[in-house]
């Protein structure tokens, strides 16, 4: 705490482009629900001012919690299996003082600044047995608890989040190489085992998407693609240039209500039919810039931890951006994951803005400037603390 | 590798991983691009294609049907504006709970205001509660099952769980209720509160009534049906009175969706006197579908057509071309917006004008009812001495009490499912608890001649026996059940044959024999026939022809008639019970005559019929029918076509009266069969004018020949009496049609058949006379438009058939075109009831005039005889003396039966120079032609006004009838 920064460290690139995505992200939901419109700006506005707080707020100094960091993790997750309200039948969201957050969200947050603390200790020990299996038990705790309740998507998006991280801390190739040689298998071998009909490894519903998704012909799992079939129409109906925002066009699969929650998971719908291509190719774009931006900061860290930090935050936002509009565009099944700075809920919302804090933060305590004029290249100097 | 290389080695791998993220975040990016440009580029105006056509319905604006209406204008079927409620499921709700506590009370508000308002839903829910108040189905069997699968959402019968299958009306109502379906109440976990209920303005399920509960799921169901056509309205009230239209409509802020619209409903007037002719309208049936669908279209299995008469046969004419309009609907199908511009209007249907005369019709059918009673209160007789078996003249047979307080209950005109109800009256119970000791006793009875150890052959039974026996056997075990399969039966069997033909063995000995030979269906009465021995299998039948015969209505007939036979029900209380039953009224006079025993049982009923309380159609004794078609000879149009008893088609139409229809279909008096178009009897007497022309135009006789009636005619080896059995003497021609000489026509159709050699040929006379029937065309239909049965010209027995009887077969209709063409001299008309079609303009579209089948080319001398002989016949009547108007006519008495009397027939035409009107009139066990020249005699003055209507339509029974008087 306490540093001076310097205002040419600090990354306009990376806010312009989060400040735009969530500038479309607000009209897309006014679109959808002019209601939440409003309360959609008060978020992004909040989300801005937590992400320039939290960019002043020394990383450093914040990891040196990191294990309290891990331990209020795992009480908030163990609160929402106790407590949570009960919501399309899971238990994912608790009350904090009247206000309503899923803890899943800021779980990830969480969980990337601890592990990328967590390998900075460990940093000449990663590929060592002991501590690999260390991390992966420090994984699955967490993990257990979002499983459990159940959300098995966050559970896939963390897992995947974590072997970003591992990958950035510099895992070996033979690790790599062991892992996926397992992850694959056991993937073929879950695939099957779900497509049991007596199978206990997820629950009912969840089985009923990935079936769907795998038999999109199959009248029994119909509903599950009925969603996603209104989505791929939809998007497509925007050919071009779209509909227009909040067009008057009576055949809009937004105003006609033909996809249900279209202002969170199947934000993107609103997208494809009233941007059109333009418009939903360059929300993808944009979403690539910031991944790219994040990635980019992160070699430019001053130590592990900032590197770990980035990564996981270009691996956080890539990722559900990635499965989100998959599913809109039924690239994937169907499971219900906002897409970064454009869903409607502040949980979400408030959780990325504070993550991207933190990798501004990482950004202006690079020791090298962001870019050197004239010379086209960057420069990378490592700090070690 | 040194150790600084290996640690640069690493250090630039370190440098490269994110490097390596990015690329693979850009590949993931350049997928989603590419998926997208795939959607959007490339399947884009494909998608934005489909997805118009699934965001576009087109609603049916429903056209109105023609009417129809009468020679002068007036109408007589017609559409009338009547209010609808239809409910649109629009709401938005935040919650499943939500919207079922929403729609849920507001199914229960409109129920209330309904109900308040002297109106209700349309309950075509297939739970409904009986008399006891619990919830039953009112369906069965394939349509239960298809029920049930509607309600648990199956395609397919066979989706039905077996738990689904045994469900029975309170576990589906059960079933219903539940949050997971239309949830009247929550789950046990997450109740509804007493705020929530309130708030909403619907008790708990406890405090709702079993009918309210049954009300809201009937519009919860009706809802549920178009879940994903919500942009089809549902109609869950018709024919609302204004009251409840104007209550509907002062609370529609409160009733999201509802919404009343103008419907039409058809009216039919005068229904009884025209079902008959006009038929009603009703959903289509499949095979009408098909044949429809060939001429039009727009043809659907929902469409509503005519179902018979009139509204059938100008089924297409009728029918309006229905409009549509273009909605724009959501995911779940709700209207998000109409486009004006693709409106399409309905187009009303053409109307449709009948040559009958609506009052003419109605005075024909309204003159056969007082007739018909008028011959029944003149033959109810209650003499002691009466004894049917010794008659021998069909014209003595009469009718006795008994025959009248069984006929009460046998055609139902006492609802003795009611004796057991609530609010039975004290007669009513007393006959029940009668009704049950005898039960008992018949049933003690049955179950000793089934089961005991010596059961007593048919022939030793007394008669009652036998009769509950015989109903066993042939109606219950085989037309009823099918459990004694007659296909499985050895027809030549002795056992079979001693007891149908000998009856000398035991209904058990039957029985058990037939059991051994496999000629029962166990199935049907026992699910454990495996593990059965014979004698098992047999008291098990027992057992169930008891069950059965308890609750089976047509058996229940069979012991009320015999407790009537046997004095077990007196006449007193049967009278007492129709008072009770609000037949009559007890303010009547009669009532207190009656119960003090001024009035005796006889003429008690002898007076209800004659004030038409007690109609020949309510009692369906003999006779109870009668038709009078009456036909304009000049053009061959139908001016009335009546059948006698008729039925109210208005009960047929819109929604269907279910338990109406039943009770017509099992009527006695038998109302769905036309008496003028479908019955047939043979002509009688009224044949004798084509034997005339056979005879005159084939030279067989003249004008002048003289043939000697002594009362038998006995040139042929079966000897043909006369009517007259003492003769008629001398007749020329026209004596002979004036007297209805049998013996005169006999000679004639002898004369006929005599070859070159003199030798009768039956089959020469035969040929001839077929020739003349049917150059009056009686060998084809009559052509009128409603479906008619086949005449039957006789094709055996010469002498017989030349007075009408052999095999000869005719309908009212096809005996009115003969007429018709006697009266003209000459035009066979195929006659029509149809005058033209007009659109709703007034443009005349088709104009019918009856096309001529040929036209007779008989002499002059015939037709002046044929006149002559017919002026005679009604000159002769002391009946038509007073008429004011000179007829021509001929008498017909057929008889067809030993056991029943004959029918009674009358053609005529008048005035007798210039006819305007033939008639043809025919009371089927009439007893006496003059009961129809009765008939014909009203018409002629009502139509001719010839006396005050009020003269000819007294709303009494006409007794001037003569049951037996001997003419013909």
């Amino acid at each position: 705490m306490g540093k001076r920064y310097h205002l040419r460290d600090f990354n306009f690139r990376l806010v312009l482009w989060v400040i735009s995505l969530s500038s479309i992200g607000v009209l897309l939901v006014g679109s959808a629900e002019s209601s939440l419109e409003m309360r959609q700006l008060l978020g992004v506005i909040a989300g801005s001012l937590l992400m320039f707080a939290a960019a002043f707020i020394d990383y450093s100094w914040l990891l040196n919690f990191y294990w309290v960091i891990y331990i209020l993790n795992l009480v908030m997750l163990a609160a929402v299996l106790a407590t949570g309200h009960d919501s399309h039948g899971a238990q994912r969201w608790i009350s904090i003082g009247g206000v309503t957050i899923q803890p899943a969200e800021l779980s990830k947050i969480l969980l990337i600044l601890f592990f990328a603390k967590y390998f900075m200790v460990h940093e000449n020990e990663v590929n060592r047995p002991r501590i690999f299996i260390r991390a992966v038990v420090l994984l699955a705790l967490p993990l257990v608890l979002i499983a459990r309740q159940p959300d098995l998507k966050d559970t896939i998006i963390i897992f995947i989040i974590f072997a970003v991280i591992y990958f950035a801390a510099g895992l070996s190739m033979k690790f790599i190489a062991i892992f996926l040689a397992i992850v694959i298998p056991v993937a073929f071998i879950f695939v099957f085992l779900v497509s049991q009909p007596d199978q206990h490894l997820v629950r009912d519903y969840q089985r009923q998407r990935i079936m769907a998704f795998l038999h999109p012909d199959d009248e029994a799992y119909s509903d599950d693609t009925t969603q996603q079939d209104n989505s791929v129409i939809a998007i497509g109906s925007g050919e071009l240039s779209g509909k227009g925002l909040n067009n008057s066009d009576v055949i809009s699969a937004n105003k006609g209500n033909f996809i249900a929650e279209i202002q969170t998971d199947f934000i993107f719908a609103v997208a494809g039919e009233e941007l059109g291509f333009l418009g939903s190719a360059g929300i993808v774009i944009l979403l690539l810039l910031i991944t790219i931006e994040c990635l980019l900061m992160s070699g430019r860290a001053k130590n592990l931890s900032g590197t770990l930090i980035c990564c996981g935050m270009a691996a956080l936002i890539s990722v559900q951006s990635f499965i989100n509009i998959g599913v809109a565009t039924k690239l994937l099944p169907n499971t219900g994951t906002p897409l970064p700075f454009v869903s409607y809920g502040l949980s979400s919302l408030l959780t990325l803005f504070l993550g991207i804090g933190i990798v501004l933060n990482v950004g202006m305590q690079s020791k090298i400037s962001i870019r050197v004029p004239g010379t086209g290249r960057r420069r990378n100097r490592r700090e070690k603390d | 590798m040194d150790k600084r290389m290996k640690k640069k080695g690493r250090h630039v791998f370190h440098v490269n991983r994110p490097v390596v993220l990015a690329i693979v975040a850009a590949v993931f990016a350049a997928l989603l691009i590419h998926r997208l440009y795939q959607l959007q580029i490339v399947n884009g105006e494909e998608y934005r294609t489909n997805f118009a056509i699934k965001a576009t319905k087109t609603r049916t604006i429903k056209s109105t049907r023609g009417n129809i209406y009468d020679r002068n204008g007036k109408v007589l079927a017609s559409n009338q504006l009547s209010y609808s409620l239809t409910l649109e499921d629009s709401g938005t709700y935040s919650s499943n709970r939500e919207r079922a506590l929403q729609l849920n009370a507001e199914a229960y508000r409109i129920d209330r205001i309904l109900q308040a308002n002297g109106a209700s839903l349309d309950n075509d829910f297939h739970v409904v509660l009986d008399a006891d108040g619990n919830y039953t189905y009112n369906v069965s069997g394939t349509s239960l099952e298809r029920f049930k699968a509607d309600v648990y959402g199956h395609a397919k019968i066979t989706d039905l769980t077996a738990d689904e299958e045994a469900a029975g009306a309170d576990d589906m109502i059960t079933y219903l209720c539940s949050a997971s379906k239309f949830g009247l109440v929550w789950t046990d976990k997450n109740p509804y509160t007493q705020e929530e209920l309130d708030a909403a303005g619907i008790p708990t399920l406890e405090n709702l009534s079993k009918q309210e509960v049954l009300d809201i799921v009937y519009v919860r169901y009706s809802l549920f049906t178009t879940q994903y056509r919500k942009y089809l309205p549902v109609t869950i009230a018709t024919s609302l009175p204004d009251e409840a239209v104007a209550a509907i409509n002062e609370n529609k802020s409160g009733l999201t969706g509802a919404e009343i619209v103008e419907d039409t409903i058809r009216v039919y007037d005068d229904p009884e006197a025209f079902a008959s002719l006009i038929g009603y309208i009703g959903k289509v049936s499949s095979e009408d579908l098909s044949e429809l669908q060939a001429e039009d279209s727009s043809y659907s299995s929902e469409s509503i057509v005519g179902k018979s008469g009139i509204e059938k046969v100008c089924e297409t004419s009728l029918k309006g071309s229905d409009g549509s309009e273009t909605v724009y609907v959501d995911r779940v199908g709700k209207v998000l917006e109409v486009d004006e511009s693709k409106t399409v209007s309905p187009k009303a249907g053409n109307n449709v004008y009948m040559t009958i005369d609506k009052d003419l019709q109605n005075a024909a059918y309204q003159i056969l009812e007082q007739r018909i009673a008028g011959i029944l209160e003149s033959v109810i007789t209650d003499d002691p001495s009466y004894d049917p078996s010794t008659i021998t003249d069909t014209a003595d047979f009469r009718i006795t009490m008994t025959d009248v307080y069984q006929a009460i209950f046998d055609n139902s005109v006492l609802d003795f499912t009611h004796f057991t109800a609530d609010d039975a009256s004290d007669t009513e119970k007393n006959i029940e608890t009668a009704f049950e000791e005898k039960q008992q006793n018949v049933f003690a009875e049955i179950t000793e001649q089934l089961t005991g150890d010596d059961p007593a052959a048919y022939e030793d039974l007394n008669d009652e026996m036998k009769e509950y026996e015989s109903y066993i056997v042939n109606d219950l075990l085989m037309s009823k059940t099918k459990i004694l399969d007659s296909t499985r039966i050895d027809k030549t069997d002795d056992t079979y044959l001693a007891w149908t033909r000998d009856e000398t063995i035991s209904l058990k000995a039957y029985l058990t024999y037939a059991a051994s030979q496999n000629w029962i269906n166990i199935s049907a009465f026992s699910s454990d026939s495996e593990y059965m021995d014979s004698s098992e299998i047999y008291a098990a039948l027992a057992a169930y022809v008891s069950d059965y015969l308890k609750d089976d209505s047509d058996f229940s007939k069979l012991l009320y008639d015999w407790m009537i036979e046997n004095g077990d029900i007196t006449g007193y209380s049967i009278i007492n019970a129709m008072y009770d039953q609000g037949i009559f009224q007890k303010d009547d006079g009669a009532y207190a005559e009656f119960n003090a025993g001024s009035l005796g049982a006889a003429d008690f009923i002898r007076s209800k019929i004659e004030d038409l309380e007690l109609t020949p159609a309510m009692l369906a004794l003999t006779p109870c029918s009668g038709s009078a078609v009456v036909t304009d000879p000049t053009t061959g149009e139908i001016l009335a076509c009546a059948s006698y008893p008729g039925y109210d088609n208005n009960r047929l139409t819109n929604t269907m009266d279910v338990s109406y229809y039943n009770k017509l279909a099992a009527d006695s008096s038998g109302p769905f069969y036309n008496k003028a178009t479908q019955q047939k009897t043979a002509p009688g007497s009224t044949f004798k004018l084509v034997t005339t022309t056979a005879g005159l135009e084939e030279n067989a006789i003249t004008r002048d020949t003289i043939f000697n009636c002594n009362g038998t005619f006995d040139l042929t080896d079966t000897p043909l009496r006369c009517w007259l059995k003492t003769g008629h003497g001398n007749l020329n021609v026209v004596g002979g049609i004036e007297n209805s000489c049998n013996v005169f026509f006999a000679n004639v159709a002898y004369q006929l058949g005599l070859t070159e050699e003199g030798n009768f040929s039956d089959s020469l006379s035969l040929g001839k006379l077929q020739h003349y029937a049917e150059i009056y065309n009686l060998d084809k239909n009559s052509g009128i438009e409603v479906p008619e049965a086949d005449p039957e010209v006789s094709d055996q027995y010469a002498i017989q058939s030349s007075i009408g009887q052999g095999t000869h077969s005719y309908t009212t209709t096809q005996l009115a075109r003969y007429v018709t063409t006697l009266a003209n001299g000459g035009t066979s008309y195929d006659i029509s009831l149809l005058d033209k079609v007009e659109d709703t303009d007034g443009n005349v579209l088709t104009d019918y005039t009856p096309s001529v089948e040929n036209t007779l080319t008989i002499s002059d001398t015939t037709w002046s005889v044929i006149h002559e002989g017919m002026r005679a016949v009604v000159a002769a009547k002391p009946e038509y003396a007073d008429l004011g108007m000179d007829v021509s006519g001929k008498t017909g008495t057929a008889q067809e039966s030993r056991s029943k009397p004959s029918h009674a027939l009358f053609i005529c035409y008048a005035p007798s120079d210039s006819p305007q009107i033939a008639i043809a009139v025919r009371i089927g066990n009439g007893y006496s032609s003059t009961n129809a020249t009765l008939v014909a005699k009203d018409i002629l003055q009502y139509y001719f006004n010839l006396t005050d209507s009020s003269n000819i339509l007294t709303g009494h029974a006409m007794s001037q009838s003569v049951a037996s008087e001997n003419v013909d």
